[in-house]
């Protein structure tokens, strides 16, 4: 057993599908064994819709109290969010804008990846 | 790093990591196998047998990929890294 | 011996991600590696012992029962199975374990491989 960095990436659009939020529920749940996982959530392609600041977080919101507590980074691929014509200023303010370079390298700094 | 690329929308973003990527081993499985790899060529590209076969696709593909079985992508995904875009 | 453990988010008939989950553990277990997987979302419906499809032989719960009996260990959330009605797995086959989240992070811990499907 070895406690493990886990990037949560999700790829696809709130709300057609449930995989934000199952997405979103596997970034508790992967810290929540005997040993205490490390995730991060990076949000990119269509992803990055679940970003806006009017976006309803309502069957979320028990998520993001955990992340709080547990210091969990969101981050948002900038390219991505160029591309969609999303600025940073319609963001929700606790996600971080990153380049697809800096994405990149979570890929290669976590251990593990989960795609939704 | 290996690319695990199973699906159109998915598999699309992780050839763009890929390309960045020097190291890239990509892997096209399931609809991956549709995908346009003219970016990556160059890199180390595997197409799972079953999955190329039962869409019709063997002379489809570009060359230089590798036909593999699902043997063959057991060593590979404990030899290397992977990144999941299935 | 290695441990692969595979997340499986779909459910039977609807994409191919469960016969992917299927080819690939099979093909780990023959090479003598360990195989956890973890069903998530519709993924649990793989599950269920009254499976009928007469053209689809063998069916999916038959594909991962097989699975089972040849050493692979297959947890099924919780949640996920109560939020479809299917009470605890009542309906289940033989083998695969309701359990939940926190499993998931132990599976997390121990693997040497983690693919998501």
């Amino acid at each position: 057993m070895a406690e493990k960095k886990v990037l949560i990436n999700i790829c696809r659009a709130p709300f057609g599908t449930v995989f934000y939020t199952e997405g979103l529920r596997a970034a508790v749940g992967v810290s929540a064994g005997i040993d205490e996982n490390i995730p991060t959530i990076l949000f990119q392609s269509d992803g990055v819709f679940y970003c806006l600041k009017d976006v309803d977080r309502t069957d979320a919101l028990a998520y993001f109290e955990s992340y709080k507590g547990m210091g969990t980074k969101l981050c948002a691929v900038k390219e991505d969010l160029d591309e969609r014509g999303i600025r940073e200023a319609e963001l929700a303010d606790d996600i971080t804008v990153i380049s697809k370079e800096k994405a990149f390298e979570l890929f290669q700094e976590n251990d593990f990846n989960m795609d939704f | 790093m290996l690319y695990l690329c199973g699906d159109k929308i998915l598999g699309a973003v992780g050839l763009q990591y890929a390309q960045m990527d020097p190291d890239a081993i990509v892997v096209l499985i399931k609809d991956g196998v549709y995908l346009d790899i003219q970016a990556v060529q160059g890199k180390k590209i595997y197409a799972i047998d079953e999955d190329v076969k039962r869409r019709g696709m063997t002379g489809r593909l570009k060359d230089k990929t590798d036909i593999i079985d699902y043997d063959g992508l057991v060593d590979l995904v404990f030899e290397n890294k992977v990144a999941n875009f299935v | 011996m290695a441990k692969m453990a595979i997340m499986l988010t779909e459910g039977p008939w609807q994409t191919e991600n469960y016969e992917i989950f299927a080819r690939l553990a099979e093909a780990a277990l023959d090479k003598g590696h360990e195989v956890e997987g973890f069903w998530y979302i519709d993924a649990v419906y793989n599950a269920i012992k009254h499976q009928k499809f007469p053209e689809d032989v063998p069916l999916p719960v038959e594909r991962m029962k097989k699975l089972v009996e040849k050493g692979a260990k297959i947890i099924a959330c919780g949640i996920c199975v109560n939020a479809r009605g299917l009470e605890r797995g009542k309906e289940f086959v033989d083998g695969i374990r309701v359990g939940g989240l926190p499993d998931l992070a132990d599976m997390v811990s121990e693997a040497d491989t983690f693919i998501t499907l």
